[in-house]
Protein backbone atom coordinates (compact mmCIF):
# COMPACT_ATOMS: atom_id res chain seq x y z
CA UNK A 1 0.00 0.00 0.00
CA UNK A 2 1.15 3.44 -1.04
CA UNK A 3 1.75 5.33 2.12
CA UNK A 4 1.09 9.22 1.49
CA UNK A 5 3.23 11.81 2.79
CA UNK A 6 2.85 15.56 1.89
CA UNK A 7 6.32 16.55 2.75
CA UNK A 8 7.03 17.70 -0.57
CA UNK A 9 4.78 20.44 -2.08
CA UNK A 10 4.74 22.13 -5.46
CA UNK A 11 2.88 25.66 -5.93
CA UNK A 12 3.40 26.57 -10.13
CA UNK A 13 2.48 30.37 -9.75
CA UNK A 14 1.59 32.62 -12.68
CA UNK A 15 1.78 35.80 -10.69
CA UNK A 16 -1.87 36.00 -11.32
CA UNK A 17 -4.19 36.88 -8.22
CA UNK A 18 -5.65 33.07 -8.28
CA UNK A 19 -2.49 32.01 -8.28
CA UNK A 20 -1.58 34.34 -4.99
CA UNK A 21 -4.77 32.68 -3.94
CA UNK A 22 -3.67 29.15 -4.23
CA UNK A 23 0.22 29.93 -2.23
CA UNK A 24 -2.12 31.51 0.34
CA UNK A 25 -4.19 28.28 1.23
CA UNK A 26 -0.81 25.99 0.49
CA UNK A 27 0.85 27.58 3.06
CA UNK A 28 -2.49 27.19 5.48
CA UNK A 29 -2.18 23.60 4.76
CA UNK A 30 -0.38 21.77 8.13
CA UNK A 31 1.61 19.68 5.74
CA UNK A 32 2.98 22.60 4.73
CA UNK A 33 3.59 23.66 8.50
CA UNK A 34 6.87 20.77 8.49
CA UNK A 35 7.13 20.20 5.20
CA UNK A 36 8.91 22.01 1.85
CA UNK A 37 7.11 24.82 -0.62
CA UNK A 38 8.50 25.03 -3.66
CA UNK A 39 7.39 27.82 -6.00
CA UNK A 40 7.55 27.15 -9.40
CA UNK A 41 7.03 29.80 -12.70
CA UNK A 42 7.63 28.06 -15.95
CA UNK A 43 7.67 30.86 -18.98
CA UNK A 44 6.95 30.58 -22.42
CA UNK A 45 9.97 31.99 -24.68
CA UNK A 46 9.90 35.28 -25.46
CA UNK A 47 9.49 35.42 -29.03
CA UNK A 48 8.25 39.10 -31.08
CA UNK A 49 6.65 39.59 -35.18
CA UNK A 50 8.76 42.10 -36.40
CA UNK A 51 8.08 43.36 -40.48
CA UNK A 52 11.72 42.78 -41.26
CA UNK A 53 15.09 41.62 -39.89
CA UNK A 54 15.92 43.54 -36.73
CA UNK A 55 18.88 42.22 -34.52
CA UNK A 56 17.13 41.27 -31.01
CA UNK A 57 19.53 39.75 -28.60
CA UNK A 58 16.96 37.51 -27.33
CA UNK A 59 19.39 36.00 -25.09
CA UNK A 60 19.65 39.54 -23.16
CA UNK A 61 15.71 39.93 -23.42
CA UNK A 62 15.63 36.32 -21.91
CA UNK A 63 18.29 37.06 -19.16
CA UNK A 64 16.53 40.65 -18.13
CA UNK A 65 13.04 38.73 -17.97
CA UNK A 66 14.68 36.10 -15.76
CA UNK A 67 15.98 38.40 -13.30
CA UNK A 68 12.60 40.10 -13.23
CA UNK A 69 11.06 37.54 -12.33
CA UNK A 70 13.08 36.32 -9.63
CA UNK A 71 12.61 39.10 -8.72
CA UNK A 72 8.78 38.85 -8.20
CA UNK A 73 9.03 35.27 -6.64
CA UNK A 74 10.84 36.42 -4.09
CA UNK A 75 8.37 39.27 -3.45
CA UNK A 76 5.67 36.70 -3.64
CA UNK A 77 7.32 34.70 -1.20
CA UNK A 78 8.08 37.68 1.36
CA UNK A 79 4.47 38.65 1.10
CA UNK A 80 3.10 35.47 2.56
CA UNK A 81 5.69 35.04 4.95
CA UNK A 82 8.09 32.46 3.16
CA UNK A 83 11.15 34.49 2.75
CA UNK A 84 14.03 31.84 3.25
CA UNK A 85 11.49 29.23 3.87
CA UNK A 86 10.80 28.36 0.68
CA UNK A 87 12.00 27.31 -2.53
CA UNK A 88 11.55 28.44 -6.03
CA UNK A 89 12.40 27.37 -9.52
CA UNK A 90 12.26 28.88 -12.69
CA UNK A 91 12.19 27.60 -16.42
CA UNK A 92 11.63 28.30 -19.92
CA UNK A 93 8.97 26.37 -21.77
CA UNK A 94 5.06 24.64 -22.29
CA UNK A 95 3.85 25.24 -18.77
CA UNK A 96 1.79 22.56 -18.07
CA UNK A 97 4.75 19.87 -19.86
CA UNK A 98 7.25 21.64 -17.37
CA UNK A 99 4.98 21.68 -14.18
CA UNK A 100 4.08 18.26 -14.60
CA UNK A 101 8.19 17.14 -15.30
CA UNK A 102 9.54 19.19 -12.37
CA UNK A 103 7.27 17.36 -10.34
CA UNK A 104 7.92 13.98 -11.64
CA UNK A 105 11.67 14.51 -11.65
CA UNK A 106 12.05 16.05 -7.91
CA UNK A 107 9.37 13.70 -6.61
CA UNK A 108 6.45 15.87 -4.82
CA UNK A 109 3.96 14.42 -2.97
CA UNK A 110 1.40 17.29 -3.91
CA UNK A 111 0.55 20.01 -6.10
CA UNK A 112 -1.92 23.11 -5.22
CA UNK A 113 -2.87 24.87 -7.82
CA UNK A 114 -5.95 27.32 -9.28
CA UNK A 115 -8.51 26.34 -11.75
CA UNK A 116 -7.19 28.90 -13.83
CA UNK A 117 -4.43 32.04 -13.99
CA UNK A 118 -3.25 34.53 -16.71
CA UNK A 119 -5.25 32.78 -19.83
CA UNK A 120 -8.09 31.69 -18.23
CA UNK A 121 -11.43 32.43 -21.07
CA UNK A 122 -14.09 31.67 -19.22
CA UNK A 123 -15.60 30.66 -15.19
CA UNK A 124 -17.53 27.58 -16.42
CA UNK A 125 -14.68 25.81 -18.22
CA UNK A 126 -11.40 24.85 -16.55
CA UNK A 127 -8.05 26.48 -17.64
CA UNK A 128 -5.72 24.23 -19.60
CA UNK A 129 -2.98 24.36 -17.79
CA UNK A 130 -5.08 23.51 -14.58
CA UNK A 131 -6.24 20.42 -16.87
CA UNK A 132 -3.13 19.26 -18.70
CA UNK A 133 -1.38 18.97 -15.19
CA UNK A 134 -4.41 17.43 -13.23
CA UNK A 135 -3.97 14.73 -16.35
CA UNK A 136 -0.83 14.12 -16.57
CA UNK A 137 0.40 14.88 -12.42
CA UNK A 138 2.26 12.00 -11.17
CA UNK A 139 1.08 13.11 -7.61
CA UNK A 140 -2.73 14.05 -6.24
CA UNK A 141 -3.32 17.69 -6.92
CA UNK A 142 -5.55 20.20 -5.23
CA UNK A 143 -7.35 22.24 -7.29
CA UNK A 144 -8.91 25.48 -5.83
CA UNK A 145 -11.83 27.16 -7.61
CA UNK A 146 -10.78 30.46 -8.71
CA UNK A 147 -13.74 32.29 -8.35
CA UNK A 148 -13.67 31.66 -4.37
CA UNK A 149 -10.24 32.53 -4.05
CA UNK A 150 -10.38 36.31 -5.45
CA UNK A 151 -13.66 36.89 -3.71
CA UNK A 152 -11.86 35.25 -0.65
CA UNK B 1 -3.43 40.91 4.88
CA UNK B 2 -3.69 37.83 5.51
CA UNK B 3 -6.81 35.59 6.08
CA UNK B 4 -8.15 32.90 8.85
CA UNK B 5 -5.95 29.62 8.39
CA UNK B 6 -8.02 27.68 6.10
CA UNK B 7 -8.08 24.13 6.84
CA UNK B 8 -9.96 21.20 5.83
CA UNK B 9 -12.33 20.22 8.56
CA UNK B 10 -14.67 18.16 6.83
CA UNK B 11 -13.55 16.10 3.55
CA UNK B 12 -15.96 14.82 1.74
CA UNK B 13 -14.94 11.21 0.08
CA UNK B 14 -17.62 10.12 -2.94
CA UNK B 15 -17.05 5.85 -2.47
CA UNK B 16 -16.55 4.88 -6.06
CA UNK B 17 -14.92 1.69 -4.67
CA UNK B 18 -11.25 3.49 -5.37
CA UNK B 19 -8.24 3.23 -2.78
CA UNK B 20 -9.21 5.24 0.03
CA UNK B 21 -5.51 5.17 1.75
CA UNK B 22 -3.98 8.26 0.37
CA UNK B 23 -7.18 9.94 1.02
CA UNK B 24 -7.23 8.87 4.82
CA UNK B 25 -3.47 10.11 5.03
CA UNK B 26 -4.28 13.28 3.82
CA UNK B 27 -6.99 13.63 6.07
CA UNK B 28 -5.22 12.51 9.35
CA UNK B 29 -2.87 15.43 8.90
CA UNK B 30 -5.36 17.95 8.63
CA UNK B 31 -7.37 16.42 11.36
CA UNK B 32 -10.45 16.40 9.73
CA UNK B 33 -13.78 14.38 9.50
CA UNK B 34 -14.49 11.98 6.53
CA UNK B 35 -17.80 12.54 5.29
CA UNK B 36 -18.33 9.89 2.63
CA UNK B 37 -20.75 9.14 0.05
CA UNK B 38 -22.14 6.57 -1.48
CA UNK B 39 -24.00 7.46 -4.97
CA UNK B 40 -26.28 4.49 -6.43
CA UNK B 41 -28.42 4.13 -8.79
CA UNK B 42 -30.87 1.51 -10.06
CA UNK B 43 -31.82 0.77 -13.30
CA UNK B 44 -34.88 -0.81 -14.10
CA UNK B 45 -36.47 -2.42 -17.56
CA UNK B 46 -39.02 -0.12 -18.99
CA UNK B 47 -42.41 -1.31 -17.48
CA UNK B 48 -40.68 -3.15 -14.53
CA UNK B 49 -41.55 -2.12 -10.92
CA UNK B 50 -38.64 0.07 -10.11
CA UNK B 51 -39.55 -0.25 -6.17
CA UNK B 52 -37.86 -3.51 -5.51
CA UNK B 53 -34.86 -2.67 -7.12
CA UNK B 54 -34.39 0.46 -5.64
CA UNK B 55 -34.67 -0.69 -1.99
CA UNK B 56 -32.00 -3.33 -2.85
CA UNK B 57 -29.22 -0.97 -4.47
CA UNK B 58 -29.88 1.41 -1.38
CA UNK B 59 -29.55 -1.31 0.90
CA UNK B 60 -26.21 -2.68 -0.52
CA UNK B 61 -24.95 1.32 -0.66
CA UNK B 62 -26.21 1.45 3.15
CA UNK B 63 -24.32 -1.88 3.97
CA UNK B 64 -21.21 -0.43 1.97
CA UNK B 65 -20.83 2.47 3.79
CA UNK B 66 -21.33 1.08 6.99
CA UNK B 67 -18.86 -1.13 6.08
CA UNK B 68 -16.01 1.54 5.18
CA UNK B 69 -17.50 3.56 8.07
CA UNK B 70 -16.72 1.41 10.55
CA UNK B 71 -13.50 -0.03 9.25
CA UNK B 72 -12.25 3.57 9.21
CA UNK B 73 -13.75 4.30 12.69
CA UNK B 74 -11.54 1.08 13.81
CA UNK B 75 -8.59 3.38 12.30
CA UNK B 76 -9.61 6.53 14.41
CA UNK B 77 -11.00 8.91 12.16
CA UNK B 78 -14.49 10.58 13.14
CA UNK B 79 -16.93 9.32 9.69
CA UNK B 80 -19.97 10.81 9.06
CA UNK B 81 -21.52 8.42 6.00
CA UNK B 82 -24.61 9.28 3.67
CA UNK B 83 -26.00 7.13 0.83
CA UNK B 84 -27.95 9.31 -2.06
CA UNK B 85 -30.11 8.20 -4.67
CA UNK B 86 -29.67 9.38 -8.23
CA UNK B 87 -26.86 10.76 -10.61
CA UNK B 88 -23.16 10.72 -8.75
CA UNK B 89 -22.50 14.24 -10.07
CA UNK B 90 -25.45 15.89 -9.30
CA UNK B 91 -25.73 14.54 -6.41
CA UNK B 92 -22.39 15.20 -5.15
CA UNK B 93 -22.03 18.44 -6.17
CA UNK B 94 -25.51 18.72 -3.80
CA UNK B 95 -24.22 16.93 -0.99
CA UNK B 96 -21.07 18.83 -0.89
CA UNK B 97 -23.21 22.23 -0.57
CA UNK B 98 -25.51 21.30 2.07
CA UNK B 99 -22.95 18.88 4.05
CA UNK B 100 -20.69 22.03 4.59
CA UNK B 101 -17.79 20.45 2.94
CA UNK B 102 -14.63 22.21 3.05
CA UNK B 103 -13.09 19.65 0.70
CA UNK B 104 -13.72 17.09 -2.34
CA UNK B 105 -11.12 14.04 -2.33
CA UNK B 106 -11.54 11.93 -5.24
CA UNK B 107 -9.89 9.63 -7.70
CA UNK B 108 -9.04 10.25 -11.17
CA UNK B 109 -7.92 7.42 -13.69
CA UNK B 110 -5.76 9.97 -15.70
CA UNK B 111 -6.50 11.26 -19.33
CA UNK B 112 -4.75 9.41 -21.58
CA UNK B 113 -6.36 7.52 -24.32
CA UNK B 114 -10.16 6.61 -24.79
CA UNK B 115 -10.05 5.86 -20.46
CA UNK B 116 -10.97 9.67 -20.05
CA UNK B 117 -14.13 9.40 -21.68
CA UNK B 118 -15.03 6.36 -19.72
CA UNK B 119 -13.40 6.21 -16.39
CA UNK B 120 -12.44 9.94 -15.65
CA UNK B 121 -16.11 11.88 -16.14
CA UNK B 122 -17.43 11.83 -12.57
CA UNK B 123 -14.51 13.62 -11.33
CA UNK B 124 -14.33 15.94 -14.02
CA UNK B 125 -17.80 17.38 -14.03
CA UNK B 126 -17.35 17.82 -10.49
CA UNK B 127 -14.21 19.37 -10.95
CA UNK B 128 -15.72 21.66 -12.97
CA UNK B 129 -18.72 22.84 -10.92
CA UNK B 130 -17.78 21.98 -6.86
CA UNK B 131 -17.45 25.34 -5.36
CA UNK B 132 -15.00 24.03 -2.75
CA UNK B 133 -11.28 23.05 -3.25
CA UNK B 134 -11.21 19.16 -5.14
CA UNK B 135 -8.47 17.45 -4.25
CA UNK B 136 -7.71 14.44 -7.20
CA UNK B 137 -6.05 11.23 -6.21
CA UNK B 138 -4.77 9.39 -9.61
CA UNK B 139 -5.47 5.88 -9.71
CA UNK B 140 -3.28 3.54 -11.96
CA UNK B 141 -5.17 0.89 -13.14
CA UNK B 142 -9.04 -1.13 -12.13
CA UNK B 143 -6.74 -3.52 -10.66
CA UNK B 144 -5.49 -1.45 -8.07
CA UNK B 145 -8.77 -0.04 -6.87
CA UNK B 146 -8.56 -2.44 -4.22
CA UNK B 147 -12.10 -1.96 -2.36
CA UNK B 148 -14.69 -2.89 -4.93
CA UNK B 149 -18.57 -2.73 -3.59
CA UNK B 150 -19.36 -5.64 -2.41
CA UNK B 151 -22.36 -7.66 -4.15
CA UNK B 152 -25.33 -8.50 -2.53
CA UNK B 153 -24.53 -11.91 -1.96
CA UNK B 154 -21.33 -11.17 -0.37
CA UNK B 155 -23.77 -8.74 2.32
CA UNK B 156 -25.95 -11.14 3.12
CA UNK B 157 -22.96 -13.34 3.60
CA UNK B 158 -21.44 -10.49 5.82
CA UNK B 159 -24.42 -10.15 7.90
CA UNK B 160 -25.34 -13.91 8.68
CA UNK B 161 -21.49 -13.70 10.00
CA UNK B 162 -21.94 -10.81 12.07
Amino acid sequence: MTKFRAKKILVPVDFSAFSEGALETAADLPQTQDGELTLLHVMMEPRASVPYEVYIDWQKVKDEIWRDVEKSLETMKEKNGFAGKAQHALFWGDPPGAIVKYANENEFDLIVMATHGRTGVGRLFMGSVAENVICHSPCPVVVLRSSELVAA
Amino acid sequence: MRKDRRMYKNIMVPLDGSKLAEVCDFARQQGAKLNILRVTYAKVFPGADPADSQLKVVGEAEDYTQMVQRRLEEEGFTVESHVRYGFPVEEILDHAKRGGVDLIAMATHGCSGPARWMLGSVAEEVLRHALVPVLLFRVRGAQEAGMDPPSAAEVDERRKVS
